[in-house]
Order: structure tokens, then C-alpha cells, then sequence
């Protein structure tokens, strides 16, 4: 039985634990579940996870949701580098630190854009233009407070090292860039900050994990993506009306 | 209203694919009268075709018009591919410009020395990554539109669309971390008559083999 990761990694969380996963080559058997097809509201994958959610771990009997409560039980099970999880008391708050503000101001926010140039016209609709805006806004202060707030002069986002943090937000990052947002203009710091990260994690791995994601503007354009399964329609407007 | 342009070169890319590129983008039938040696090339001189005795030249309109620029032009206006003002136009030229820089780099390669070819492609790759790739990713991201200027098809995507084919086929990894380029590509790539312009059979040219570069050293006189 072993390890199993429930990932797509056209997902922010999901990308950051396989790239975890991978670059410790800790050994896990990969059980895709494609979000586009709405695999993730079946009757099979709501026995495992009733909460209809990815990414999800499966170790032997033991299943465990959210990607930081992931990301956390394998770097103790595999007992990973320090600096991804530091023991040290001060530099592990700071962890959490950035993981609470994270779920707060980068969660679903980041996220928006996918929605408002791909999968809402899939199922026919579109975000409202003062959504949009109001996205826009929201990732810039949210930009803005990462810049100055975390990461600051420093070389990670809580110190000199990569922790979970960084890879959290490197993934949600890459949502946007994918969708073709500058997200770096006028913030060189940031800019430097992702290259930093992305050389530490290995250019390979990130263009492996990166590959769908930096893609779907191309399948879009190319109309190569199916209309989700219209079980998955309830789920994906009730997700679009919690755009504020 | 005159037949189908015809249009005078020697059966390979060099410079008139980016003219048959953008006549096919414009669905515009062409036929083509190859130069297979020096001597279809001196009929042509000596039959006053050719306002400069060279190569490209095609026939359109009642027009026996030479040089690429000029062709592309007239092509691109009377297609309505060249903008809707001054200022669009501007851009569709900068742009366009700038793609014809790195295709002539390109264009090149087949007749550079074995011996200076590697040097060359990674100069082309450095440039691509480092330059025009994120001059033209950048356009697209500043207006969020699906086409570099004015929100319409214009020549510019069709030159910038075929060089991304010709990067592809130098390495296909460096447009790897351009997801606007990436889509363009693909949105051109799916009109019905580029389609069918980029499967095999069609006016599309390959890249240049062995004889065929052997054949337009001999057509144009070359060292």
C-alpha cells in the first residue's frame, strides 16, 4: 500500500506537496484526480475525502487533508532537512506566521484569475468585471505586504533559508504568472526572491510540476479542455459566487 | 480581378515563407513557380521580372512586386492585417521588426559553417530567452488581449507565430516559461486555414536538407 498523494497539479497546494514530495524523494505512488473533470466530487473520491478536496494523503489507513497539515507530516515522518521545518522554536513560529497570513491573504485570492479566463467560461459564465478589479487590487496589497512584510532583505520569506513557506507561496505565485499576470513588475525583490526559490528547488523539478499549469492558457486557446462533467458545475458556481 | 498570386523563389524557405505564412494565415490560394537552377533565375532577370534581378517576387494584382518588406505589406493592408491607424501600424512594425531580426538569425543558420554553427544557435537561444521572448510576453501581458495589437489578428501574430515554430524546432523547451506565447501560438495554430497550412501536404516548407541548400547554393551563385 505505501504512500499515496490525490494530486492535480493544476492546483497551487497540490503542486507544492508533489515538488515537497520530490525533491525529498520521499516514494509515493501518484493518484491523479483531474479537477477539470471534476473527479475530485465523485462518489469514489468522496469516500476517501468527504470534504471533495486536493490535494490528499494516504498513508496505509491513515488519510489526512490540507496541504500545510500535508507538507508538516512529511517532513516529521520523513524526517526531511531542518530548515523546511526548524525545530527551533522562533524559526517554526515564523513558519506558521506566514502559513496563517497565507490562508488569509494569498489563498483564493491567488487563485482568481484561473477562474475568470478559463474555467468560468467552460461552464458558460464569467466573473463580473468589478470582481475582476477588486482581484486585481487585492493581489497587489497582498504582493506588497509579502514584499515588505516578509520577505524584506532577507533571501527567504522567513529567514536565510526555504522553509515550507516559501513554497507554499511560490506555488500560489505561479497561478497568475500562468495566467499571464505581470506579477513582479516594479518588484524586483519578489522577482528575485522566486528565482532564488525555484533554482534551491532545481529548474527540472519546477518545470515537471509547472508543466499543466503553464500550459492551460495554451490548451484554452487551443480548445483542447472539456467542458467539466456537470456534476462538478454546483461546486465550480458555488466556488465563483465566493469571489468577493 | 487578376488570378491567384504567384509567387517566384526556389522550392524552399528562405525568404519567402514568412510571405507564404501570412497568405495562408489570410486564407489568400497561391500558386508558386519554383527556380530549381541558375538558369530559371537568369530567364527571370532577362525577362525584366525581377526589379532588382533578385529573388523573392510575386506576382499579385497586376503587380510584379519584389522585396520581402513590400510584399508583406501589401499583403498585410490589402488583408487588413496592418492595424486600423498610424499608431496600431507603428506597433505591428515595431513588433514585426523585431521578429524579422531573430528570423534572419534564424535564416542564416543553414548557411553557416559547420564549424561556427553551435556558437550561432546558442547565441539564438540566448537572445530568444533573454530578449524577444519577454519583449513579446510582455506585450501580451500589458493588455491582457488575445492578439498583440488593437485586440485583432494582425500580421504581427502570424511573423511572431511562425518564429515560435522555428524556435520549437531549434529546442522546444524555451518557450517553456511564456504561457502568453504558448497560447497565441495555439489560439493562430487553430484557425481552420492555418490548420491546414501546418499539416503535412501543404505550401508549408521543411527545413533545409542537404540537397535542397545545395541546390540554392547552385540557383544563387553562393560560396
Amino acid at each position: 500500500m505505501g504512500l499515496e498523494l490525490y494530486l492535480d497539479l493544476l492546483s497551487q497546494p497540490c503542486r507544492a506537496v508533489y515538488i515537497f514530495a520530490k525533491k525529498n524523494r520521499i516514494p509515493f505512488e501518484l493518484r491523479a484526480v483531474d479537477l477539470l473533470k471534476g473527479e475530485q466530487v465523485s462518489k469514489h473520491f468522496s469516500k476517501l475525502n468527504s470534504l471533495q478536496k486536493i490535494p490528499t494523503l494516504k498513508d496505509d489507513d491513515f488519510v489526512l487533508t490540507e496541504s500545510t497539515a500535508i507538507l508538516i507530516y512529511l517532513s516529521q515522518k520523513y524526517h526531511t532537512d531542518d530548515h523546511w521545518y526548524p525545530a527551533e522554536l522562533q524559526a517554526r513560529a515564523r513558519v506558521h506566521e506566514y502559513l496563517g497570513w497565507h490562508a488569509d491573504f494569498i489563498r483564493g485570492t491567488f487563485g482568481v484569475m484561473l477562474w475568470t479566463k478559463v474555467l468560468a467560461p467552460l461552464i458558460g459564465t464569467q466573473v463580473p468585471e468589478e470582481k475582476v478589479c477588486r482581484n486585481r487590487t487585492a493581489i497587489d496589497e497582498a504582493l506588497d505586504k509579502l514584499n515588505a512584510r516578509f520577505l524584506g532583505n532577507k533571501p527567504f520569506l522567513t529567514g536565510q533559508q526555504v522553509t515550507l513557506a516559501d513554497l507554499m507561496a511560490l506555488e500560489e505565485m505561479m497561478q497568475p504568472f500562468a495566467l499571464g499576470l505581470d506579477l513582479y513588475e516594479g518588484r524586483p525583490q519578489l522577482a528575485s526572491w522566486h528565482k532564488r526559490v525555484e533554482t534551491f528547488l532545481g529548474a527540472e523539478l519546477c518545470e515537471e510540476a509547472h508543466r499543466s499549469i503553464m500550459s492551460i492558457l495554451e490548451w484554452n486557446a487551443s480548445k483542447t479542455i472539456p467542458t467539466p462533467a456537470p456534476e462538478a458545475h454546483p461546486n465550480m458556481l458555488k466556488r465563483l459566487s465566493r469571489i468577493p | 480581378m487578376a488570378g491567384k498570386p504567384m509567387l517566384h523563389y526556389f522550392n524552399g524557405r528562405g525568404r519567402m515563407e514568412s510571405t507564404r505564412w501570412l497568405l495562408a494565415a489570410a486564407g489568400v490560394e497561391f500558386e508558386e513557380k519554383f527556380i530549381e537552377t541558375a538558369e530559371d533565375l537568369d530567364k527571370l532577370r532577362n525577362d525584366g521580372s525581377l526589379m532588382f534581378q533578385q529573388v523573392p517576387m510575386v506576382e499579385i494584382d497586376g503587380l510584379k512586386l519584389a522585396q520581402t518588406r513590400a510584399i508583406l505589406n501589401y499583403i498585410a493592408s490589402k488583408y487588413n492585417l496592418y492595424g486600423k491607424d498610424i499608431k496600431e501600424r507603428a506597433l505591428i512594425d515595431m513588433y514585426s521588426e523585431g521578429v524579422a531580426d531573430l528570423g534572419e538569425m534564424v535564416l542564416l543558420l543553414s548557411i553557416t559553417p559547420p564549424g561556427e554553427k553551435e556558437a550561432k544557435i546558442a547565441q539564438i537561444k540566448e537572445r530568444t530567452l533573454n530578449r524577444y521572448f519577454p519583449a513579446f510576453e510582455k506585450v501580451l501581458k500589458s493588455h491582457g488581449q488575445d492578439y498583440l495589437v488593437g485586440n485583432k489578428l494582425s500580421r504581427a501574430d502570424i511573423h511572431l507565430v511562425e518564429l515560435l515554430y522555428y524556435v520549437e524546432e531549434l529546442d522546444s523547451s524555451l518557450i517553456a516559461n511564456f504561457p502568453l506565447l504558448k497560447a497565441l501560438k495555439a489560439r493562430v495554430s487553430s484557425f481552420p486555414m492555418v490548420k491546414k497550412f501546418l499539416q503535412p501536404g501543404s505550401q508549408r516548407k521543411p527545413p533545409l536538407d542537404e540537397e535542397s541548400l545545395e541546390k540554392a547554393r547552385k540557383i544563387f551563385k553562393l560560396k
